[in-house]
C-alpha cells in the first residue's frame, strides 16, 4: 500500500503515524524484498562499508560535535547482511547539540547522534555534505539545504519536504536503529 | 493503457476518420500530419531537405545549420512567437525540435518525448518512459531524439535505448547498454547511419569505462561495442597503470558527427576519471580525444589526443564538425573542433580514418598548455596550472572549459565557424585522497564543495564573460564577437538567412544575430534561460524557428557557483517550454488556422 493511501484510509496524522507507516512497509519488504534491498529495521546496526562489502561499525565516541556526516548503511546483525543494495538506505550520522535540538530531533536522537536519510526530497541526489558554518545538510545537485536541529527542515530551495530520520539508539557505544524512516526516502518523479 | 498507447490509439483514428479531431486538447480542425509519415532514409539523412530537421545538428556533419531563407537579416525584425508548448518537465532542456515533413519531436528531461504538428503545435503523441525509482540523475536532461524508418529513438537515464513507433509513440524495443546501478546514463542524442543507432555513455564521475554501442535500428540487438579505453593488450592499454583503465572514465555523452563517404563516425571523449592525473598515470588513451569507428564493425580507424592525462575536467565530448577547407594552399579534408581546453583544433581526415593534426589556435585565456608540437599537436603542461592530489591550483579556462558540450555552427554561405565561448573564467582545484570505487557512488576524488565553488575571475570578467566567435577557418582568423554579461550555455543555429540565433544566458534571452557580423538584430525574453539547440523548418511555406527554454544541469550549477564568489546572485526560473517563431505576415495565417 502505498503511504499516501494508506494515511487517507487510516485518517492518521502526525509522526507516530508516519512511523508506524514505515514500519508496516518495512514489514512487508521483508517478506518479498532481498535483504540488502530492504529498509532498515529496529535492530539493524548503522555500518560504513568499505565498497568491497566490508564493514566497519560506527562508534558514537568517534563522532565529534558538528563535524562532517559519517555515511552509514544499515547492517542485519544476525545475518551480517548490509543493506547497501538499495541506495535508498544511506544515512548520513551526524553528533548535534542536544541543547539545540527541536523536540521532534530529540526524540529521535540517541546521546547528541542523528541519522538522516541522505537522499535529496527534491531530485533524489545524494545529501553528503554538511557546511560547518551554517550547520546544514547540502546538496550539491540543486543547492536545497537542510537544518538538522529541526528534524531536517528544509531552509534553501528547490527541496520543499524535510528529509526522513532514521531514530537509532545507542548500545556499547555502538549505533542501531531504533525505528523506521520518519519518511520514505527518495522522491517523486 | 499507457499514455502513450492512448493517444497514439487517437493519432492512428485521425488518420482514417474523415472527420479530423484535435489531439492533445487542441481545437482545430486539422490535418494530421502523422497520416503519411515519410520514413527517414540514410539518403534522406544524407541530404536532408531543407524543410526539415531530421537530427540533432540538422546534418551528419554537425553544422547546426538551415538553408533556409525566409527569415533573414532584412526582415528578423518581423520575426514573432507563433505559438509555444509547456512541456510540463523542470530541469535542463537540451533538445532542439527535430521535424520530419510537418512532424516535430521534441525530448525532455525525465525521458519523454512529445510529438507535435509542427505546424500548429497540436500535440499527437506523448512518451515519458519509466525509470527505477532509485535512479538519480546528475545531469537530468536529454539531447534529442534520432529518426530512422519509422521509428523515433531515445537514449534514456537508465542506459537504455528506446525505439518508439513515430506513428503512435508505442514502443517497438528497448535495448540497454549499460547498468545504471554502477553510474552508467545516457543523455545524448542518438546517431544513425548504415541502418546502425549508435549510442555513447555518461557516467564519468563514477568511475565507469565509456564505450559506444550500435544496435540494430530494426530489431534492437547490439550490433558491437567499442570500449574508449583499450582493455590490457590492446593498442592503447600501455597508456594506463594498474587497474586505472577499468574505472578511467572517457565517456561519450555527445552524439558523433560521420562522414558517409568514409562510413566513419568522429565520437569525442571524455576526461579521465578520478579527475587528478596522478590517480591515472599515462596520457589515458583514447580520452580527451577523438576517435574514428567504422560505423559497420566498430572498429577504431583513428585517433587524436587533444591533451592527455587530463587534470582540469576537460571532456572533449563535443565531435569535431566536418567541414572541407584550404589551409596554406592545400584542400583539407577536415575536422574542426572548440575544445573544452581553450585552442581551436584543425584536423585532417584520411581516407583510412586515421587523424593528422593540422592546427590549434588558443580563442580564450588558457595558462595550462606550453607549448605544442606543430608536427604531433601534443601540448606540454605547466605544472604551476595543472592540479593533483593534495596539490591545488588555479588555472584558466575554468573547469567548464572555452566551450562545454554547446554545439557551434558553421555556415557554409558565410564559411564561419561560430564558437558559444566562455571567456575571462578560471578555477582553482586540487584533489584528495580517496578510498575505493563503490558502485554507483561519486568517484571524482575532489571535494564536491570546491566544485560548487571553483570559479575565478580573471582580469576581464567584469566586462563580460559569456561570447559568441565567428572564425574564418580557411584564413584562421577571428571575424568577429559578441559578448554577454554573464554565462553563455546557448548552442548555436546558423541560416540561409545569414542569422545566427542562440540562447544560453541567465537573462533569459533568445537573440538572432547578424552571422557576417556579429551584430544584434532581434531578440526575445522567454519564460527560463535557454539551454537547448534552436533549430528551423518549413511547412506549407512558412519559415519557422523553434528552441526550448529550460533551464538547470550545468549552467545552474555554473550560476550557483557564480553566486557563490560574485557580489550578487541572480535568480533563472524553471520549467520547460517550446517557443516557436515565424514572420509576422504568416503569423496571421497560422493564427487563424489554429482556431478554426
Amino acid at each position: 500500500m502505498e503511504r499516501r493511501s494508506f494515511l487517507k484510509s487510516c485518517a492518521c496524522v502526525g509522526v507516530a503515524a508516519v512511523g508506524a507507516t514505515e514500519g508496516l512497509s518495512s514489514r512487508a519488504e521483508a517478506a518479498t524484498t532481498k535483504p540488502e534491498r530492504m529498509r532498515p529495521v529496529p535492530g539493524d546496526q548503522l555500518v560504513v562499508e568499505d565498497g568491497h562489502g566490508n564493514a566497519r561499525a560506527i562508534s558514537a565516541s568517534e563522532l565529534k560535535l558538528e563535524a562532517q556526516q559519517v555515511l552509514a548503511f544499515p547492517q542485519d546483525p544476525t545475518s551480517g547482511v548490509i543493506r547497501s543494495g538499495s541506495r535508498f538506505n544511506k544515512v548520513m550520522v551526524i553528533r548535534l547539540d542536544p541543547a539545540l535540538m527541536d523536540e521532534e530531533t530529540k526524540a529521535n536522537s540517541a546521546d547528541g547522534v542523528v541519522a538522516y536519510s541522505a537522499i535529496c526530497t527534491h531530485q533524489g541526489c545524494d545529501v553528503n555534505s554538511f557546511i560547518e558554518d551554517k550547520k546544514e545538510f547540502f546538496c550539491f545537485c540543486h543547492y536545497s539545504r537542510f537544518d538538522p536541529y529541526t528534524a531536517g527542515k528544509v531552509t534553501n530551495g528547490p527541496a520543499t519536504k524535510k528529509l526522513g530520520m532514521l531514530p537509532i539508539e545507542i548500545k556499547d557505544d555502538l549505533i542501531f536503529v531504533k525505528e523506521p524512516f520518519t519518511r520514505k526516502p527518495g522522491y517523486k518523479k | 493503457m499507457s499514455l502513450a498507447k492512448q493517444v497514439g490509439a487517437l493519432a492512428v483514428a485521425l488518420a482514417v476518420t474523415p472527420a479530423a479531431f484535435a489531439v492533445g486538447g487542441a481545437t482545430a480542425a486539422k490535418s494530421n500530419p502523422l497520416t503519411n509519415y515519410s520514413p527517414v532514409t540514410e539518403a534522406r539523412l544524407q541530404n536532408p531537405e531543407p524543410e526539415n530537421w531530421l537530427q540533432w545538428r540538422g546534418n551528419y556533419e554537425g553544422w547546426t545549420y538551415s538553408p533556409l531563407e525566409q527569415i533573414n537579416a532584412d526582415n528578423v525584425d518581423d520575426l514573432v512567437p507563433v505559438w509555444s508548448y509547456s512541456t510540463g518537465e523542470l530541469e535542463g532542456h537540451q533538445a532542439p525540435p527535430i521535424v520530419n515533413d510537418g512532424v516535430m519531436f521534441i525530448s525532455t528531461p525525465n525521458n519523454q518525448v512529445i510529438a507535435l504538428n509542427a505546424e500548429t503545435g497540436d500535440e499527437l503523441w506523448r512518451y515519458k518512459k519509466e525509470i527505477p525509482e532509485e535512479l538519480f540523475q546528475l545531469h537530468p536532461t536529454n539531447r534529442g531524439v534520432g529518426l530512422y524508418g519509422d521509428k523515433v529513438y531515445l537514449a534514456a537515464t537508465d542506459a537504455c535505448l528506446v525505439a518508439l513507433d513515430a506513428k503512435t509513440g508505442e514502443e517497438s524495443w528497448v535495448t540497454c547498454v549499460a547498468d545504471w546501478q554502477d553510474g552508467y546514463y545516457m543523455t545524448l542524442s542518438p546517431l544513425i547511419a548504415k541502418g546502425q543507432v549508435m549510442v555513447g555513455v555518461s557516467g564519468g564521475e563514477y568511475g565507469i569505462r565509456g564505450h559506444v554501442t550500435a544496435v540494430d535500428a530494426e530489431t534492437g540487438k547490439i550490433s558491437w561495442k567499442t570500449h574508449t579505453i583499450p582493455a590490457p593488450g590492446e593498442p592503447g592499454s600501455e597508456t594506463w597503470k594498474g587497474d586505472a583503465w577499468k574505472t578511467g572514465g572517457a565517456s561519450v555523452w555527445i552524439a558523433g558527427t560521420y562522414d558517409a563517404d568514409m562510413g566513419v563516425a568522429f565520437y569525442g571523449t571524455g576526461n579521465g576519471g578520478p579527475w587528478m592525473p596522478d590517480t591515472r598515470p599515462g596520457d589515458n588513451l583514447y580520452a580527451n580525444s577523438v576517435i574514428a569507428l567504422d560505423v559497420e564493425t566498430g572498429k577504431l580507424k583513428g585517433y587524436h589526443q587533444y591533451h592527455h592525462n587530463d587534470a582540469w575536467d576537460w571532456d572533449e565530448v563535443s565531435p569535431p564538425v566536418i567541414i572541407d577547407y584550404k589551409h596554406k594552399g592545400k584542400n583539407i579534408k577536415g575536422l574542426v573542433h572548440a575544445g573544452r581546453n581553450g585552442y581551436l583544433w584543425t584536423l585532417e581526415r584520411n581516407k583510412d580514418g586515421s587523424i593528422d593534426f593540422v592546427d590549434a589556435e588558443k580563442y580564450v585565456k588558457q595558462n595550462v598548455f606550453k607549448s605544442i608540437d606543430m608536427k604531433t599537436g601534443r601540448p606540454t603542461y605547466d605544472p604551476a596550472h595543472t592540479p593533483g592530489t593534495g596539490k591545488k591550483v588555479t588555472f584558466c579556462p575554468s573547469l567548464w572549459g572555452g566551450k562545454d558540450w554547446p554545439p557551434e555552427a558553421y555556415s557554409p554561405k558565410t564559411g564561419l565557424f561560430y564558437i558559444p565561448a566562455h571567456e575571462n573564467l578560471c578555477s582553482e582545484m586540487g584533489g584528495v585522497k580517496m578510498g575505493p570505487r563503490k558502485s554507483g557512488e561519486l568517484y571524482i576524488g575532489v571535494p564536491i564543495a570546491d566544485i560548487l565553488t571553483n570559479i575565478r575571475l580573471a582580469d576581464g570578467a567584469e566586462d563580460h564573460i559569456g561570447e559568441i566567435q565567428a572564425w574564418d577557418i580557411k584564413s584562421g582568423k577571428k571575424v568577429w564577437q559578441f559578448n554577454m554579461k554573464e554565462m553563455n550555455w546557448g548552442p548555436l543555429l546558423a541560416t540561409g538567412g545569414d542569422l545566427l540565433f542562440s540562447g544560453g544566458g541567465n537573462d533569459r534571452i533568445f537573440r538572432a544575430l547578424d552571422a557576417r557580423t556579429g551584430k544584434k538584430l532581434w531578440q526575445f525574453r522567454a519564460n527560463s534561460g535557454i539551454t537547448a539547440v534552436p533549430s528551423s523548418w518549413s511547412v506549407n511555406g512558412t519559415q519557422f524557428i523553434g528552441v526550448q527554454a529550460g533551464w538547470g544541469v550545468d549552467a545552474q550549477r555554473m550560476q550557483g557557483a557564480f553566486d557563490a564568489v560574485m557580489d550578487h546572485t541572480t535568480t533563472v526560473p524553471q520549467g520547460g517550454m517550446l517557443h516557436v517563431f515565424a514572420l509576422k505576415k504568416n503569423a496571421q495565417k497560422l493564427m487563424e488556422a489554429a482556431s478554426k
